[in-house]
């Protein structure tokens, strides 16, 4: 039983009541229009007016679902919105990409773009609806909000919503905890005994969740928490106790004497990237090797034919986090960089009330082989994990994620679910425990919102992720200056700028040569010769002496520090500039 | 002897470091690559050649594509064991040929390894029963498109297949490859007359370029390049051409990011992922021999502890790593090492450390099993030169081109067609320099003569069998059945490795992939197991007949039997079955 106070039972009896009384007593079939939204007298700000395609926010999809949205918003917004598959699951499904621009302007594989992807670990699911919100948010908005129209015209967002659809479904429809399965759904031995997966939890009480399992027992070591009798904590010492927690939901299915020690899948998607990769002695659940997962290769292979990514976010959950890498100690990340993700990271603390920016190996813990490495590492992309949900939304407040959390958590559910959150504890017979008991949190309890927090998350997130987006580089020819030197000579000086916070390569990027140099061209005259103007004040020079045409630019830096070039050109002009960086997009200007 | 250090460069730099000058030798220029290859096998005639043994013993091969290249050639391993797809549950060994693909007598000794093993089971007993209790899985040629280069027009040490890369990083792919400037077949040397240069041509062997040394006073005379055109006008001479990944620095293992021909990311290649999948497709691999560049044969693997990040223990997640094999394996690679030499009569050779990204080096530190590799052959040993201008050499250990001098001396009495003495060319990028082309043709130190590779193979083969007759073996004996009271039975078993090698290495024991032993008890109807296991795993045995001693309590009737059983792929089944009465 559920152990509601009476005061909350009578609260529930009586909204149970409120919405007898609203049923409309004519059938659904009378009033054909009852689903259709209505538009509203005013507008809320942050909402698309009138959105072509209306979602509710308030619930989970599964990759199908996620699916038809995607598809939804790009029938509805063929000049935003695209979709396409990037290669397939294990179970075969599509790993699914919107592409967010405006088709209309530019091409959308040249201009700078921001990577999203949710939902690398099955159970962290609400990175996949936070990602169709970004998608349904740019293509309702355009046109309503400037900053929008500026975006979509700018940069290119290639939005996965899941990177892990077979085991997203798996998490949803299954019987789970809130953690589980982490691992995708191809088949492996966990426990070394030959057999694959033959030994996962079981849903005794048919419930769809997996929660916990206890016994009574007079010499128990666990007690019913006072604050809470649904809840137990270990009885204080010197007392005695009356129940014996058994563990995970489930029995031995293979007769090894241990219980759910070989379930579904094996391994860890965001510990299978080829950076700093390691095998399962250093780096548990890294599978057999880098990229041996299809889910991971079909993202590298996205990835790797485009240059124009120039910055990521992979979403996960939980615990208010907006973290960077390295996920190791020696992997240090280049100063110039750190400068980038810090303003990045104080920006986004700013956003989103109740996550810290935080850095992995050192906040969290050491990981090898993870997705954000990845990027960094091997294509110099700054990425960001943001750990979706915290208990600090909970009641706004900071603490309610550490020690103790649990009792802030049952308060939650008491106050603002109305118990909803708690599978109460039900007899069921064990095949090896005999009588037992079963209850506890739901699965989509604790890690992820519930709904009337979830669009409000969404947001917030979306919000950091677009902040990020707008600042990725982008370049522009500011002036350019011509002198004639006589005899048909003229010196041209242009200047390119770039005024966003990132660099068009990173430090990584530059040290490694990742993406090719930024070009500088002049076109309208005979190039005599090239110059780097290292320091325009002293007026020092670096020449190229190879294909002076176009100068290269091994980075155009962030902050609007101008870079500035020049030619000796036969010729009088006027005179084309074009920068063009792979990063960084391209700007031409003509010279008068 | 080369040094191995070239064979880690790109494409085209070995040369640089082999450059041999014969000044003044009188030879004719002519076209003398096919020379080098005569006798081996181009992709086509390899492919037909297993097919051929194939059809012939379909009783002992089967035959698989386990990886297209690139450049549309197949990769195939070459199962022999007898009885169909049960020699698939037997313990095997994986011979890897050619990942690196300029060594390409691997591919012939593999493919005579194959052809020895299928033509003696029916005269040998001894390999008959070998090939009755274990497998062998051989990949003759992992590199297939890198390979073929060796049998092109114009020679030069591919060790890329066929994908397109960009290896400067410019933009563009495949853009500035090597040039046959001479026109005589090989990608050589090429060195420009230039007060700035940094090279001079060797003094005591008139042949050999090497770096003037300063600090004695000498003063350099001559750019050293690879043979070829800036073709792109970068400054850069040959640093981008044709040839994409190298496959054996497309393993996971110590892999080498950004490098010109280490591929996107491990295991990039199809080639590659083909022979990582073999160990997921049979897990009874208990070991494997590697044929190329590194070789722990002539002077085998000490393991060394290396502190970790922080000064922990490596081989966790806090310490990263581990950079060394472990000294628990120490006795495996020293006694493969004794079998090698006494097998192959090979008794001096060359010794190659771990690669970058080398399949041998993966097999044993991340797939955990017990790894073997071998050069194959080098230029053997020469008589001492006992000329004037010998005396003046330095002593072997102090002087860098000791190698190159031997190499040579082997060259000059057997290979003379390999040295390319120094020809003046016109040169494009040089106006007005002089600039020579010269030095010894690639592949002639890594590939013997035809004539040796029937010899090599009936090494390479009796080696092979003999390391085979090292495998693990599983033996289980009941050592007691006591009866305790009223239908109550103690069993003690033994389970015992009496091969020699480990049924896991100490790094097998660590890696996930390698399988303990697991050993399970049966029991019958109207039997309950009052103590003991239905099913453990076993800790390492090492071998010679280490055993660890397993007991059960059972209840049941007199009379009655339980079934014992141990064993994992690497080893092997065995079981028995016990009646329950006082013995």
């Amino acid at each position: 039983m559920t152990k509601l106070t009476v005061s909350f039972a009578k609260i529930a009896a009586s909204l149970l009541a409120v919405s007898s009384l609203a049923t409309a007593p004519l059938s659904a079939q009378q009033r054909p229009n009852d689903r259709i939204p209505l538009t509203g007298a005013l507008e809320a700000l942050g909402s698309p007016r009138n959105p072509k395609v209306p979602i509710l926010w308030d619930r989970w999809y599964d990759s199908d679902q996620l699916r038809e949205l995607a598809e939804r918003l790009a029938r509805a917004h063929p000049d935003y919105v695209k979709v396409s598959s990037i290669g397939k699951s294990f179970g075969g499904k599509d790993i699914m990409v919107l592409t967010v621009t405006n088709f209309k302007v530019g091409d959308a594989d040249k201009k700078p773009a921001m990577w999203i992807d949710g939902n690398i670990h099955s159970n962290e699911i609400q990175g996949s609806e936070f990602s169709i919100y970004t998608a349904w948010y740019l293509a309702e908005m355009a046109g309503q909000v400037a900053a929008v129209d500026t975006l979509l015209a700018q940069r290119t967002l290639y939005i996965a919503p899941t990177i892990n659809p077979d085991a997203r479904d798996h998490y949803l429809k299954m019987a789970n905890t809130a953690s589980s399965p982490r691992t995708g759904l191809m088949p492996r031995d966990n426990d070394g005994d030959g057999l694959i997966d033959e030994d996962g939890p079981n849903d005794l009480n048919g419930d769809g969740h997996i929660t916990q399992m206890r016994r009574r027992n007079p010499n128990g070591r666990f007690i019913e928490a006072p604050y809470d009798r649904r809840i137990l904590i270990p009885a204080p010492a010197g007392t005695k106790g009356e129940w014996d927690i058994l563990g995970q939901e489930g029995y031995d299915a293979d007769g090894d004497g241990n219980v759910n020690e070989d379930a579904i899948g094996g391994y860890d998607p965001n510990r299978n990237w080829p950076w700093r990769w390691q095998p399962q002695y250093v780096q548990g659940g890294s599978d057999w090797w880098p990229g041996s997962l299809p889910e991971t290769r079909a993202v590298l292979n996205f990835v790797m034919k485009r240059d124009n990514i120039a910055g990521a976010q992979s979403y996960h959950n939980s615990g208010g986090m907006l973290l960077r890498g390295p996920g190791v100690p020696q992997d240090e990340y280049r100063p110039q960089d750190v400068a980038v993700f810090d303003q990045l990271g104080k920006v986004g603390e700013q956003i989103l009330p109740g996550y810290r920016y935080l850095i992995v190996w050192k906040d969290l813990y050491t990981v090898w082989g993870g997705e954000l490495d990845w990027f960094y590492g091997a294509r110099g992309v700054l990425t960001f994990s943001n750990e979706l949900f915290t208990p600090f939304l909970y009641f706004n407040r900071s603490g309610d994620d550490g020690p103790g959390g649990q009792e802030q958590s049952a308060l939650f559910d008491r106050l603002l679910l109305l118990g909803e959150a708690f599978v109460p504890w039900t007899k069921v017979t064990h095949p090896q425990y005999g009588d037992i008991e079963v209850g506890g949190f739901k699965k989509n309890f604790g890690r992820v919102e519930p709904g009337f927090l979830l669009q409000s998350d969404a947001h917030r997130n979306m919000m950091f992720t677009l902040y990020q987006t707008s600042e990725m580089p982008l370049v522009e020819v500011d002036t350019i200056t011509t002198r004639s030197m006589g005899g048909g000579l003229t010196e041209v000086t242009a200047i390119v700028i770039n005024r966003k916070l990132a660099p068009t390569h990173t430090q990584q990027d530059v040290e490694n040569k990742i993406s090719r140099p930024d070009h500088v061209t002049l076109s309208g005259g005979k190039v005599i010769a090239a110059f780097r103007v290292t320091n325009p004040l002293q007026n020092s020079t670096e020449e190229q002496t190879l294909d002076p045409a176009t100068i290269k630019l091994a980075n155009i830096p962030g902050g609007g520090v101008p870079v500035t070039v020049r030619w000796i050109v036969e010729g009088s002009g006027p005179f084309t500039v074009t920068v063009d960086s792979p990063k960084g997009g391209s700007d031409s200007k003509r010279s008068r | 002897m080369p040094s191995l250090l070239p064979l880690r460069l790109p494409a085209g730099a070995c040369a640089l470091l082999t450059a041999a000058a014969l000044a003044g030798a009188p030879r004719a220029l002519s076209a003398q690559a096919s020379s080098l290859s005569a006798g081996y096998l181009p992709h086509a005639k390899l492919v037909s050649t297993i097919d051929s043994l194939r059809r012939t013993n379909p009783q002992l091969l089967s035959v698989r594509e386990i990886a297209q290249s690139p450049g549309g050639r197949a990769v195939h391993v070459v199962r022999i064991g007898s009885g169909g797809d049960a020699a698939d549950q037997r313990p095997a060994v994986l011979v890897v040929a050619n990942a690196y693909g300029p060594h390409v007598v691997s591919s012939e000794v593999a493919i005579r390894m194959i052809r020895n093993m299928v033509s003696g089971y029916g005269r040998d007993t001894a390999l008959k029963s070998l090939l009755d209790r274990q497998t062998f899985y051989v990949v003759p040629r992992a590199n297939p498109d890198a390979a073929e280069a060796f049998f092109g027009s114009v020679l030069y040490e591919r060790t890329g297949n066929n994908e397109s890369s960009d290896s400067d990083r410019d933009g563009k792919t495949d853009e500035d490859g090597p040039n046959d400037l001479n026109g005589d077949g090989f990608i050589t040397a090429m060195r420009v007359t230039d007060p700035a240069g940094t090279w001079i041509a060797d003094s005591i062997n008139p042949v050999l370029m090497r770096r003037a040394d300063v600090s004695r006073g000498e003063r350099g005379r001559y750019r050293l390049l690879t043979e070829g055109r800036d073709v792109d006008k970068d400054g850069e001479f040959n640093e981008d051409g044709a040839g994409g990944t190298d496959i054996n620095a497309n393993f996971p293992n110590f892999y080498e990011y950004f490098g010109a021909t280490t591929g996107n990311w491990p295991l990039s290649a199809p080639e590659a992922w083909g022979i990582a999948e073999l160990f997921q497709q049979h897990q009874n691999i208990t070991i494997a021999y590697v044929l190329g560049p590194q070789d722990n044969l002539n002077t085998p693997w000490t393991g060394r502890r290396v502190p970790g990040i922080g000064g922990l223990p490596q081989g966790s997640s806090a310490s990263g790593p581990f950079t060394a094999t472990l000294p628990e394996d120490d006795p495996w690679f020293a006694e493969a090492s004794r079998v090698f030499k006494r097998s192959t009569g090979l008794a001096r050779g060359v010794t190659g450390g771990e690669g970058k990204g080398d399949v041998l080096s993966w097999i044993y530190y991340h797939m955990g099993r017990l790894a073997f590799g071998s050069r194959t052959w080098w230029t053997p040993d020469m008589p001492a030169d006992t000329t004037r201008r010998a005396s003046a050499t330095p002593a072997a250990g102090a002087d860098p081109l000791a190698s190159d001098r031997q190499a040579l001396r082997w060259l000059e009495a057997n290979r003379r067609d390999a040295i390319v003495p120094w020809t003046r060319v016109e040169h494009p990028d040089f106006p007005g320099q002089v600039v020579e082309v010269g030095g010894i043709a690639p592949y002639a130190t890594l590939n013997p003569p035809a004539s040796e590779l029937d010899s090599l193979g009936a090494k390479h083969t009796r080696f092979t069998q003999e390391l085979a007759g090292l495998l693990p073996r599983l033996e289980l004996r009941v050592a007691s059945v006591e009866a305790v009271g009223t239908r109550t039975w103690r069993i003690k078993a033994h389970v015992a490795n009496t091969g020699f090698f480990p049924t896991l290495s100490s790094m097998g024991s660590r890696a996930r992939w390698a399988q303990r032993v697991r050993v399970d008890f049966k029991t019958s109807a109207g039997q309950e197991i009052a103590s003991g296991r239905t099913m453990q795993l076993l800790n390492p045995l090492r071998g010679s007949g280490t055993s660890t001693e397993l007991t059960w309590v059972v209840v049941g009737a007199a009379g009655s039997s339980v079934t014992l059983s141990a064993g994992s792929p690497v080893v092997g089944e065995v079981s028995e079955t016990i009646t329950l009465r006082a013995r």
